[in-house]
């Protein structure tokens, strides 16, 4: 399954950006999340195989979750130099998940950068589920 | 949570106690500036940062305060060392992003007409842009020692001269930087990036010397109307950002499972006498040591892509490093208190120290003068160089304003320059611009900062420092 066209709105703030995302269950929320960074970061984001990434990841609640896992896909491209492309997940509770990223190779030149994202930020970071699903709302340091 | 403010003066503004809050907060800024805080949340994060453990004094914030994300962006807050703490995000993710001004021989006349290939071929010879990384590859070995010396290090390479540090804050060398507590992450992004100006509100520029305010003081500092001189904003680049990271994540699980309850989760926290505090601040000394490098390296390219540029020699263009600041850093600094000089842990956010004539920590150079406090502004306005004054050893932890502050968020400055030419707009006032970043002009047009004047206007009158100076921009790349 490779992660659908992510759907999220940009959040102002003065000195950063914020994205909300919302989808109807947990792994997509996660999923999408991933993808509407990458979407804010990277002109057309890249699709396609490569290199397969475990990721394993703890927190105190699902906001913290979300903030590492963020974290987790930001350190792929920033130090690794690889764009997830796709997301299988084994394990995903509100402290903990499993999944295994999909990536390829960053091309300088060929992968233009819109936005560089310092770091996801615990600053009014929230994911909550209501009666239509699950939402999450995170601020980048740009 | 609404902030009643009571204003005190015509530069100062007060954050009464209330609730959680430990002290005070204290706003520096003027009647038309405080209001562009009540659109933003700013305002709460000051009377956050005020409910820290061990905050002591007030919790400050300079004129360009504008909403940031934990602590305020030109925030200053000092904590006891017993009972206080420190906290990555009262930092930033861009340890020691900071600001170094290098004056030159040259005069406007001397540069304007060749300002377009002038600024080409600093584009071309210094890397710019996100991720950018330099001709500079550091083994692990050779990365712990910029972590440990700094500027230092940089200098013994052969950027620079040891003359440098003396106009380097702290000689360029943070005291008490410890690599091995660096995770392989930070390690990593470390080993390509020094020399590299990044992107965002990073920038480099060349400048000539509008109006003299001071002139003894501005003699002191070698600035004469007419001059060109070069400002480079930079910082500690993707080491920083992955230590600052990398601790934050730490001290969330820290206050989770120690209880400590906060108003929001990016003021996480260790008491600075504890072993993560203490680890946090070598960690936070080998980015600092990184950025002082940096610049230090960066000055270096600039003289050398000027030379060649201009067709000039070394002795013509007389290029010398007038002083380096950091406006990101929690430093132990000592400050009075009640009566006592104390120890305290000092948090800038946003905000540059100021040093008053006389203080021991200043190089004999600057002695009579105090330090030289650089404020940037927007890149197509005016910056300002101030030197430290005695009010800010009595009101501000030694802190002075760090730049204009952001009016607009990146999302309204797109906005706002839709069907706009922004390179046009400021080639029309005789600045000439290259960026690497598709966005980047319209993100960083002057119309989303404040009007840096104002707010250097603000520390002026509020004896934190004073005007020496001020400087006109005519070229300017940007990541």
């Amino acid at each position: 399954m490779t992660i659908k066209k992510p759907r999220y709105e940009l959040l102002d703030h003065t000195a950063d950006m914020g994205m909300a995302v919302n989808s109807s269950g947990l792994q997509e929320l996660f999923k999408q999340a991933a993808a509407a960074m990458l979407d804010i970061i990277l002109e057309n984001p890249p699709k396609g195989k490569g290199r397969k990434i475990r990721v394993s990841l703890e927190g105190a609640d699902l906001t913290d979750l979300m903030v590492r896992w963020l974290g987790e896909i930001l350190y792929m491209l920033q130090g690794d130099g690889l764009v997830v492309t796709d997301i299988e997940f084994e394990h995903l509770t509100s402290v903990s998940l499993r999944a295994v990223a999909q990536t390829v190779p960053f091309k300088p030149g060929i992968h233009i950068i819109r936005h560089e994202i310092k770091a996801v930020t615990y600053h009014q970071s929230l994911v909550s589920q209501d009666g239509t699903g699950w939402k999450t709302k995170i601020i980048f340091d740009m | 949570m609404d902030i009643k403010l009571q204003r005190l003066d015509n530069c100062r503004w007060l954050v009464p106690k209330t609730g959680a809050m430990r002290v005070p907060g204290l706003i520096f800024s003027n009647d038309e500036l405080i209001k562009m805080l009540k659109s933003d949340q700013s305002l709460v994060q000051v009377s956050n940062v005020a409910s820290l453990p061990g905050i002591v004094g007030h919790s400050l914030a300079m004129p360009d305060i504008h909403w940031g994300y934990g602590f305020p962006i030109g925030g200053v807050a000092a904590f006891d060392l017993e009972e206080g703490i420190i906290s990555p995000g009262g930092v930033g993710y861009d340890i020691n992003c900071g600001c170094r001004l290098m004056t030159t021989l040259l005069t406007d006349e001397d540069v304007r007409p060749r300002i377009k290939e002038t600024v080409s071929a600093l584009f071309s010879d210094i890397p710019t842009g996100v991720g950018s990384t330099g001709a500079i590859r550091l083994t692990k070995s050779e990365e712990a020692k910029v972590a440990s010396e700094g500027a230092a290090w940089a200098v013994k390479k052969g950027f620079g001269s040891i003359e440098d540090l003396d106009r380097t804050e702290d000689r360029g060398t943070l005291q008490g930087a410890d690599p091995s507590v660096l995770s392989e992450r930070a390690i990593k992004r470390g080993s390509d990036q020094l020399g590299t100006l990044g992107s965002g509100n990073h920038f480099l520029e060349i400048q000539s010397v509008e109006h003299i305010y001071d002139q003894d003081t501005a003699s002191a500092f070698g600035l004469f109307k007419g001059q060109v001189t070069v400002l480079i904003h930079t910082g500690s680049r993707g080491f920083g950002h992955q230590i600052c990271d990398d601790f934050l994540k730490e001290m969330s699980s820290y206050v989770t499972t120690h209880s400590i309850k906060l108003p929001d989760r990016q003021l996480a926290c260790a008491p600075v006498k504890s072993s993560l505090g203490r680890r946090y601040l070598a960690a936070m000394a080998c980015a600092a040591n990184y950025a002082w490098a940096n610049r230090q390296i960066l000055m270096d390219r600039t003289e050398e892509a000027l030379l060649k540029a201009l067709s000039i020699s070394p002795r013509e263009l007389g290029m010398r490093l007038l002083y380096d600041v950091c406006h990101n850093i929690a430093k132990i600094e000592k400050h009075p208190l009640e009566g006592k000089t104390v120890k305290l842990c000092v948090h800038r956010k946003g905000a540059t120290r100021s040093l008053p004539a006389g203080h021991p920590l200043l190089p004999a150079i600057y002695r009579n003068w105090g330090q030289p406090v650089l404020i940037p502004g927007d890149m197509g306005t005016r910056s300002y160089v101030l030197a430290g004054n005695e009010g800010a050893a009595t009101g501000s932890f030694l802190s002075a304003c760090h730049g204009a502050g952001r009016l607009l968020s990146r999302t309204q400055a797109v906005k706002m320059a839709r069907g706009r030419s922004i390179n046009r707009e400021l080639a029309n006032k005789g600045i000439y611009v290259q960026s690497r970043g598709r966005s980047t002009l319209k993100e960083e047009m002057p119309d989303a900062y404040k009007d840096v004047s104002q707010v250097v206007q603000v520390v002026h009158d509020a004896g934190l420092a004073r005007k020496v100076a001020l400087l006109k921009p005519m070229g300017v790349i940007k990541g």
